[in-house]
C-alpha cells in the first residue's frame, strides 16, 4: 500500500536509494518534504548476508548485463552496483576519501590532454568543504572528527612498512565510514573481513540501515520496493510530470511529481534519460548537449599482491582499511596528469584466486593457493581521464523484458591512464620488494566498479547536462543526484562526495521548493 | 588466451554460473542417479582434474566434488556431455592401453598439450570454481572462511603478524 497516491504530484520522487537517493530522501524529509524513493531492489536485512564470497556474488549486485562494445575487454563484464535498498552501499568497503582541491579542476591545472573531454567542475572545494564535514559526521568517519582510526591489521602492517621504506608519509589505516567505537548499542568493527559481502554487524555505513530508517521515522518517506523506474515524462513546458516505472507486480505504475531526482548509478541513471526520449528531447531527456552518457569515468584500478616470506592473513579485517594519499598529487614529471592511491585489499581464497591467477593450473596454481596466507595485497586507484567516446548509448538490438533498449558501453583506456597504471605499479611493485616479496602478482581491474561522469556538472550547458546544484541545466525540476554528475573521477572513492553533494543538493531543493521557483 | 580476455571469461562464468545456481552442488544420490558421465570417462576426470589443481593435504572426496559439478552440468547441456566423452576417448587414446596408471608427469604433459581445447576448459573451470570452495581445501591451503560467528577476527589474530614491528600510534587506532 503506497503511502501516497500516484496522482499526488507534490512531493519529490527519487530513483535509487544508495549513497546520493538514499542520503538525499532521508535530507529531504528532515526538512519537512515528502518523497517516494523507488528503489528497483528488494530490502535486504544483516541476515541475507552470508560470508561466502561465492554464495553472495551477484546476491545483492544487478544480474542484469549491458552491451559491452570496448575493443580491449575490461576485466569485469558488467558495472558492480547493488540493487536493493542501500544500493551500492551494501558492498561497498567503506573507504571515505576527500576529492583534493586541484582535484575538481583538472582542467585548469592538467591543461588540455589530448583526447580527452576535460573540464572543470562547476563548484569549488571550498564550496563542497562544510557538505563534506557533514558527510563525514554522517557516516562516523574513521580519522575525522574525532572518530578514532580502524587499528591495524596484518595486512595493514606490511602496507605500512613498504610504504616507509618507499619515503610515503600520509599512511595510515586510513578515513573509512566504519564505526571504529562502541555507540549506544552499535558495535564497533569487529574486522570480519568481509566487508563487500554485506556488513553483518552494521558497523560499516550503509544507507539500508542509516539513512533510510531514519527517513522512515520522520514519517515523510515512502520507499517502494521491487519498483523500476522506466521513463520519466514532461509536459509541453519542458518541465519533468513524474515517473512512469513497473511495481512489484510488475504492472505499469506513473507517480507524479514535482521534482525528479536520478539516483540509479551511472549506467541506469544516463540510460533512463536517454529511454526518456521525446518530440521535444530527441536525443534523451535534458540531452541536447548530447553529453547524456558521455565522458563515463571510472578509476584506473590494478591489484598487486606479494608472497611475503612469512604468514600474513590479510584476509583477516576490514579489507581496505590501509591508505596511502602520498602519490595524489599532479606531477607531470611522473608522465601522465592525476593521481592515484594505494589501498589496502584482501579478498577471500575463492575471490584472491579468480582474481589473481585465473589462467593458472597444475604447480603454479597450487603453489599459489598452498601460499594464500602467505599475500600481503593493494590496489592502486586513480584517476581516469574522461573521453567524449567513452559512452552509455542504448543499444540498437538488446531489450529489456520491459520492451526498452538496454545500456550499450563503450569504454577504452586513455594513453594516460596506461601511463599512471604503469607508474602505480611499479610504485607498488618496489613496497612489496623492500619488504621481502618472494613473488608479486598483478591483475588489472580497471572499469564498472566506480560508476561517474554520465550526466555530468558543467558550467558551460553544451559540455554537460547539469549545473553545479545536480540541476539538469534544460529541466529544472530534474536533478541527479548519484555519481553520473561528477564531472571527473579525481583518485578519490566516490561515496563520500556523493553524500556531500545530495547533502547540498537537499538544501538548495529545499529552498527552491519554498521560494516555489521549481 | 590472453591474459585480460581469460579473466573477463572467467567472470562471465561465474555470472553463468551464479544465474544458473550450479554451485549448489546435487546431493550424493542425486549424483548417482545422473548418468551423463559414464564410469570410464569419470576415471579419467579423475586423473585429469588432479593433475590440474595438484593440492597436497586434499584427498579424493574433494576430487568427487569437481565431478558432481560436471555431471550436474553435463546433465542439462549434451553438448557438454559429448565434450567431456570424446575428450576422454582422446586422452585415452593418446595415452594409450596403461592410462588408467599413468603418472603424474605423464597426465601433465598431455594436459599441456591440449591447453587449448574446449576440453580442458571445461575440466579446469570446473576444477576452479569447485575447489575453490570447499572447506578442506581451505583447511589446507589456512583460509579460515566464515567468521561472523566466530565474532570475526578482532580476538583472533587479526593483528598477531610480528615478524614487522608495530606500526606507530599516529597512524592506526585502538583495539576496542
Amino acid at each position: 500500500m503506497n503511502r501516497y497516491p500516484l496522482d499526488d504530484g507534490d512531493l519529490v520522487v527519487i530513483i535509487g536509494s544508495g549513497a546520493g537517493g538514499g542520503t538525499l530522501a532521508n535530507e529531504l524529509c528532515q526538512r519537512g518534504i515528502r518523497c517516494v524513493v523507488l528503489e528497483a531492489g528488494p530490502r535486504f536485512t544483516t541476515a541475507d548476508f552470508q560470508n561466502d564470497e561465492l554464495a553472495m556474488a551477484g546476491k545483492l549486485a544487478w544480474p542484469d548485463s549491458p552491451e559491452i562494445t570496448s575493443p580491449s575487454p575490461l576485466a569485469s563484464s558488467k558495472p558492480y552496483v547493488g540493487k536493493g535498498v542501500g544500493g551500492t552501499t551494501m558492498i561497498w568497503s567503506g573507504i571515505s576519501v576527500r576529492l583534493r582541491a586541484w582535484e575538481l579542476k583538472p582542467r585548469t591545472t592538467y591543461g588540455a590532454v589530448a583526447g580527452a573531454s576535460l573540464i572543470d567542475w562547476p563548484i569549488s572545494y571550498e564550496e563542497l568543504t562544510p557538505y563534506y564535514a557533514l558527510a563525514e559526521k554522517k557516516m562516523s568517519v574513521t580519522g575525522t572528527h574525532g572518530n578514532s582510526l580502524l587499528p591495524a591489521n596484518n595486512n595493514f602492517k606490511v602496507l605500512y612498512h613498504g610504504a616507509t621504506r618507499l619515503g610515503y608519509r600520509e599512511v595510515s589505516t586510513g578515513q573509512m565510514a566504519i564505526q571504529s567505537q562502541w555507540q549506544d548499542d552499535q558495535p564497533p568493527c569487529m574486522q570480519i573481513g568481509f566487508c563487500m559481502q554485506g556488513c553483518k554487524i552494521a558497523a560499516k555505513w550503509s544507507t539500508l540501515y542509516t539513512e533510510i530508517p531514519k527517513a522512515e521515522a520522520t514519517g515523510r518517506l515512502d520507499l517502494r520496493t521491487g519498483c523500476l523506474a522506466l521513463q520519466i515524462h514532461h509536459d509541453d513546458n519542458g518541465r519533468v510530470t513524474g515517473v512512469l516505472y513497473a511495481d512489484e507486480q510488475d504492472r505499469r505504475q506513473f507517480q507524479k511529481a514535482r521534482v525528479v531526482c536520478v539516483a540509479a548509478n551511472a549506467v541506469a541513471s544516463s540510460r533512463l534519460l536517454l529511454n526518456s526520449a521525446s518530440g521535444r528531447f530527441a536525443d534523451g531527456l535534458a540531452n541536447s548537449s548530447g553529453q547524456v552518457g558521455r565522458n563515463y569515468v571510472t578509476h584506473t584500478h590494478t591489484f598487486v599482491m606479494a608472497r611475503m616470506p612469512r604468514p600474513v592473513h590479510a584476509y583477516r579485517g576490514a579489507v581496505q582499511a590501509g591508505l596511502v594519499h602520498d602519490e595524489r598529487r599532479h606531477d607531470p614529471a611522473r608522465g601522465f596528469a592525476g593521481g592515484y592511491m594505494l589501498q589496502m585489499i584482501a579478498f577471500g581464497l575463492p575471490f584472491t584466486t579468480l582474481a589473481m591467477v585465473p589462467g593458472a593450473w597444475g604447480e603454479d596454481l597450487a603453489d599459489f593457493m598452498q601460499h594464500y596466507t602467505h599475500l600481503a595485497g593493494l590496489l592502486v586507484m586513480g584517476e581516469d581521464m574522461p573521453q567524449a567516446s567513452n559512452r552509455i548509448t542504448l543499444s540498437k538490438t538488446g531489450k529489456d523484458r520491459h520492451g526498452l533498449p538496454i545500456a550499450s558501453i563503450h569504454l577504452t583506456h586513455h594513453a594516460n591512464d596506461l601511463a599512471m597504471t604503469t607508474h602505480a605499479v611499479g610504485r607498488a611493485d618496489a613496497l612489496y620488494q623492500s619488504v621481502g616479496a618472494q613473488q608479486i602478482y598483478h591483475a588489472d581491474s580497471s572499469g564498472l566498479t566506480h560508476n561517474l561522469g554520465t550526466n555530468r556538472m558543467s558550467a558551460r550547458p553544451d559540455e554537460g547536462v547539469v549545473n553545479g546544484w545536480g540541476q539538469a541545466h534544460e529541466v529544472p525540476n530534474l536533478f541527479i543526484s548519484d555519481g553520473s554528475q561528477f564531472a571527473s573521477s579525481g583518485s578519490a572513492n566516490p561515496t563520500l562526495t556523493i553524500v556531500a553533494l545530495a547533502i547540498r543538493q537537499a538544501e538548495f531543493i529545499a529552498r527552491q521548493l519554498n521560494d516555489r521557483a521549481i | 588466451m590472453r591474459r585480460s580476455t581469460r579473466r573477463l571469461f572467467l567472470l562471465r562464468l561465474l555470472d553463468v554460473v551464479m544465474a544458473g545456481g550450479l554451485l549448489g552442488l546435487p546431493s550424493l544420490a542425486g549424483a548417482a542417479a545422473v548418468k551423463s558421465i559414464v564410469s570410464r570417462d569419470v576415471a579419467v576426470l579423475r586423473l585429469l582434474c588432479r593433475r590440474i589443481l595438484p593440492l597436497r593435504r586434499i584427498g579424493e572426496r574433494s576430487y568427487d566434488q569437481v565431478i558432481r559439478t560436471l555431471q550436474a552440468q553435463a546433465g542439462s547441456n549434451p553438448e557438454l556431455a559429448r565434450l567431456l566423452a570424446d575428450g576422454s576417448a582422446q586422452m585415452r587414446k593418446d595415452l594409450g592401453r596403461g592410462w588408467r596408471n599413468a603418472k603424474a608427469p605423464v597426465l601433465t604433459d598431455y594436459l599441456r598439450r591440449v591447453e587449448a581445447t574446449h576440453y580442458f576448459k571445461a575440466l579446469h573451470d570446473a576444477t576452479l570454481f569447485t575447489l575453490i570452495n570447499q572447506p578442506t581445501v581451505w583447511a589446507a591451503t589456512g583460509y579460515e572462511g566464515e567468521s561472523f560467528s566466530k565474532n570475526g577476527y578482532l580476538g583472533r589474530g587479526f593483528n598477531d603478524l610480528k615478524w614487522l614491528p608495530e606500526p606507530p600510534a599516529s597512524v592506526m587506532g585502538p583495539v576496542p
